[in-house]
């Protein structure tokens, strides 16, 4: 190389701060919980506490089965796209792009008013049992709280207009 | 004309005689081979396309049930929405521009800017781990760098005997927004950029030198024309990368900043535009706008590939 690299230097440095000072603030923060001097007592706290494992653990395990269940749906896709089906690979790679198309927080908002309480989706997911649900519904005394207790189900406290799914004479406010 | 009487007579006998052409060939058999990628369609349909023809059916629904364009035409008129879109799309610009104008020094820096090899395997080691470093997490580390009692903030309190928050100011704006998701955008900058300066072969700059041009030329002429569409391609990804954030701003400002990603979220939570079909519409505006910019995402793509090798 003809030139110095001075103002390589110059951005990787730059680069650098930017990497590092904040993660070195946030150890910085985490270590002042008693005033005045620099403990491990945060940390201390945090693993003695159940709910941090629980927490934790239930970070972990989603983490872990998104893992699992994107390799067994994409690993044999792509293997088969590649060896058999050539001519699907630009829709194959069109669905790709979607996730990046549709950002995660409108794609979370399209999910659950498909899929959430009180939703056609949510119905056909329960398949056989939403007849039983409808039946049990209209013996209820039209607050919903039965279903809530039993299927989870927030029609009473969220519906705006009549639930169709349970036919509960309840409101939902999110849908 | 000889070979073409063969082809009819070898076919003929397989094919009904009379009506079709003898060249056509026989129909074949079902196949199941399309059953290989029916889970993946599938899945994709279910949670991808189906929540999307959601979005889309019930943009276009009234308050009270029915048929309406007033949703969409609210996105233009109410100003509230307005302005949460037009955040949105300043924010994403200014940190893609910003990411990509500081990632690809940064790039340049590490792989031809002269640096050793071990500084480089650092730089891309860390740009994949800070441009995944997003979301709560990332705005706790801002937090506690520049916010009220941040260590940034104490630093210069006591070096310079100013205190900077004293005026009212505030980290939790624009700006600081911006020097937020700077910290995801140019990593993924760095990342894209690396390998494609290491594809700028030294002969092309060579063949420069040698018909007279000095490295403005090279760069005017060669270098960026060449890497222009994976520039181009790259600040796409880095705008759509922030324009679909949600969890860093939400837990950075809460909703002070009004980004149309925040008022969708919101919306989740509750209605609280007072009308589903207006939130809906709102999604679709932007599942829109990401449609446009990966349309030209694709275009660039394949200029790139021109000259991958």
């Amino acid at each position: 190389m003809k030139r110095s690299p001075i103002w390589s230097w110059f951005w990787f440095i730059i680069g650098v701060l930017y990497f590092f000072i904040p993660l070195i603030s946030t150890l910085e923060f985490s270590m002042r919980m008693i005033r005045g001097k620099y403990t491990f007592e945060a940390y201390r706290v945090a693993f003695q506490d159940p709910d941090f494992y629980k927490n934790f653990g239930y970070s972990m395990v989603w983490a872990v089965l998104t893992i699992i269940i994107s390799l067994l749906l994409v690993v044999p896709t792509a293997y088969w796209v590649q060896l058999k089906l050539p001519k699907w690979r630009p829709y194959v790679e069109f669905v790709t792009l979607l996730p990046f198309v549709i950002p995660a927080v409108v794609l979370t908002f399209g999910l659950l008013r498909l899929y959430g309480p009180c939703t056609w989706g949510r119905r056909l997911i329960r398949g056989s049992s939403s007849a039983w649900v409808l039946t049990r519904s209209l013996g209820a005394n039209g607050t919903g709280a039965q279903e809530k207790e039993e299927y989870g189900c927030d029609c009473y406290h969220h519906c705006q207009r009549k639930c169709p799914f349970h036919n509960c004479l309840s409101f939902y406010k999110r849908f | 004309m000889d070979q073409v009487l063969r082809a009819n007579a070898t076919t003929s006998d397989e094919s009904t005689p009379g009506d079709a052409p003898a060249a056509r060939p026989l129909r074949k058999s079902f196949s199941w081979t399309w059953a290989g990628l029916a889970p993946f369609f599938l899945f994709a349909l279910l949670f991808l396309l189906l929540p999307s023809i959601s979005i889309f059916v019930r943009s276009f629904e009234a308050p009270g049930g029915g048929f309406t364009f007033q949703n969409i035409l609210d996105i233009f008129l109410e100003k509230d929405i307005r302005n949460a879109y037009k955040l949105s799309l300043e924010i994403s610009v200014v940190t893609a521009l910003g990411g990509a104008i500081f990632g690809f020094l940064l790039a340049y820096a590490v792989t031809i800017g002269g640096l050793p090899k071990g500084v480089r395997n650092f730089m891309l080691t860390f740009s994949g781990v800070a441009s995944n470093f997003a979301g709560v997490p990332l705005a706790f580390a801002f937090v506690a760098t520049m916010g009220n009692i941040g260590l940034v903030t104490r630093i210069i309190e006591a070096v310079l005997h100013v205190d900077i928050h004293a005026q009212g100011f505030t980290i939790y704006t624009f700006t600081g927004l911006s020097i937020v998701y700077m910290y995801f955008q140019f990593p993924l900058m760095v990342l894209v950029m690396a390998p494609a300066l290491d594809g700028l072969r030294r002969e092309w700059r060579e063949a420069c030198e040698n018909l007279g041009g000095g490295t403005a030329h090279y760069w005017r002429y060669i270098a960026l024309p060449i890497l222009a569409p994976t520039l181009l391609g790259t600040t796409i990804l880095l705008f759509g990368n922030a324009f679909g954030a949600y969890a860093t701003a939400y837990a950075f400002t809460g909703s002070f900043l009004n980004l149309a990603t925040i008022v969708i979220g919101a919306q989740i939570q509750g209605d609280v535009l007072y009308n589903p079909g207006l939130g809906n519409a709102m999604a679709l505006g932007m599942i829109v706008i990401m449609a446009l910019v990966m349309v030209v995402y694709a275009w660039s793509q394949r200029r790139a590939a021109r000259w991958v090798q």
